[in-house]
């Protein structure tokens, strides 16, 4: 997810303050993020790291990630962002046409990953042309 | 003048034959000679000629009396080395006889000199595990694996003695730790498939070589840096998972043998959710919480 931020920018306004990491639902990753923000930054941004228990809870982030459980939660998070610029990042099969701008698949029992670019740019992020070469698939 | 003359001859002559009396004029019969008066330095330099020369290379005896006369050297001088030169000797000497023996003329009585030899090589390779000289101690196994087969140990107890000698080995090398360096990983690697080449349902091989696979993707998890490129970031991922891969049929075969069923249920849990595949983990997982209530 760190790696993702690399090949994504964020309008103007986004560039300023914390960069925000958002996490729908639990995960051990939140303990990953958090540890990583203590060392971190985002270009000139210190990181911080938030856990929402469900989209009603969502304020304004960078990226969030919705966890696998929470992924019924994903239309209401994307209603939720729609005005913003956050790339919401899945890990549920079909997810991609759903509204996510970046899903974790599996194949082959390794982590891959796979990109809708309209999702990304309607949330108005540039995303750079190497990261749709290393996805599985880009819609 | 002439009576000294004779004299002489005399002396000589009697001086020949009183020789001729103890020894013939050959060095197989003069290593005969030394070994009845237990000399056996003497007895070592002439056996040593004797193979040297045509008339007597190719005769069972020959090698027969130096494997004796060896053994009877390592006992006195080299009985303390590990890694005996005059024991080696001996040994080569065996299988000389052994060779070239067809009839088993001098087999019978070899056979005890053979047990002896090669018990003192087992010992030893024990002895040079505990020096840390395991290059030495699969030598000297080795030496002993070989003699044995020449008095026709039965191959399964061959076998047997060689996987508690792997395994002992192993425990050395490890030290009974679960963290081993990159070094000592390879060995161990290489031990338990040496094991599993001799008994391929080992379950402590088994386990043993999965755990090793295992904890060496979980390391490079754990050395990950958050700043990885991207490419490098996949690339690594790609050995990780291959590791975890690797780990798998081996804990399988050892859950499958019932061995450490906590342990090998918890690697199974840990490695297939390594391999993403959370279904099979949880399968795993919830069997393990069941046999620990």
């Amino acid at each position: 997810m760190y790696n993702f931020t690399k090949y994504i920018e964020w309008p103007k306004a986004y560039q300023t303050g914390y960069f925000v990491f958002g996490i729908v639902g639990d995960t051990p990753l939140y303990d990953e993020l958090t540890k990583m923000a203590q060392t971190k930054k985002i270009g000139n941004q210190p990181i911080l790291v938030k856990k929402f228990s469900s989209a009603a809870e969502l304020d304004k982030c960078h990226l969030l990630y919705v966890t696998k459980d929470k992924s019924y939660e994903l239309s209401s998070v994307v209603k939720k962002v729609k005005s913003g610029s956050t790339l919401i990042v899945t890990e549920q099969e079909g997810l991609v046409d759903k509204g996510a701008g970046i899903n974790f698949v599996v194949r082959d029992n390794k982590q891959k990953f796979e990109m809708n670019t309209k999702s990304i740019e309607t949330q108005k992020l540039k995303v750079s042309s190497n990261l749709e070469a290393l996805a599985v698939a880009v819609k | 003048m002439k009576r000294l003359i004779y004299i002489l001859f005399l002396l000589v002559a009697v001086s020949t034959t009183v020789n001729a009396q103890f020894v013939q004029n050959n060095s197989m019969s003069k290593a005969e000679f030394y070994i009845q008066k237990a000399e056996f330095d003497s007895a070592q330099k002439y056996i040593d000629i004797a193979t040297t020369q045509e008339e007597f290379t190719t005769l069972a005896k020959v090698w027969f009396y130096r494997s004796f006369i060896y053994k009877e050297q390592y006992k006195t001088k080299e009985k303390q080395e590990l890694n005996s030169a005059l024991r080696n000797e001996c040994a080569t000497s065996i299988h000389k006889l052994y060779k070239i023996d067809t009839a088993s003329t001098y087999l019978p009585q070899a056979e005890p000199l053979v047990k002896y030899i090669s018990s003192t090589y087992y010992n030893d390779a024990a002895r040079a595990i505990n020096n840390e000289n395991y290059e030495l101690a699969n030598q000297n196994f080795n030496q002993y694996k070989q003699l044995q087969t020449l008095i026709n140990t039965d191959k399964n107890t061959l076998n047997d003695h060689k996987i508690q000698f792997k395994f002992a080995i192993a425990t050395a090398i490890s030290k009974g730790q679960d963290k081993v360096d990159s070094t000592q990983r390879h060995q161990l690697v290489a031990i338990y498939k040496e094991i599993l080449a001799i008994d391929q349902n080992n379950p402590s091989a088994n386990y043993n070589l999965s755990l090793l696979y295992y904890n060496e993707g979980v390391d490079i998890v754990n050395n990950m840096d958050y700043d990885m490129e991207f490419e490098n970031l996949m690339a690594t991922q790609e050995k990780i998972a291959d590791l975890f891969n690797e780990a798998l049929p081996f804990m399988l075969k050892a859950y499958e043998a019932n061995y450490r069923k906590e342990d090998t249920l918890e690697g199974l849990k840990n490695i297939y959710y390594g391999l993403n595949d959370t279904e099979k983990s949880n399968y795993y997982k919830q069997e393990l919480e069941s046999l620990q209530k």
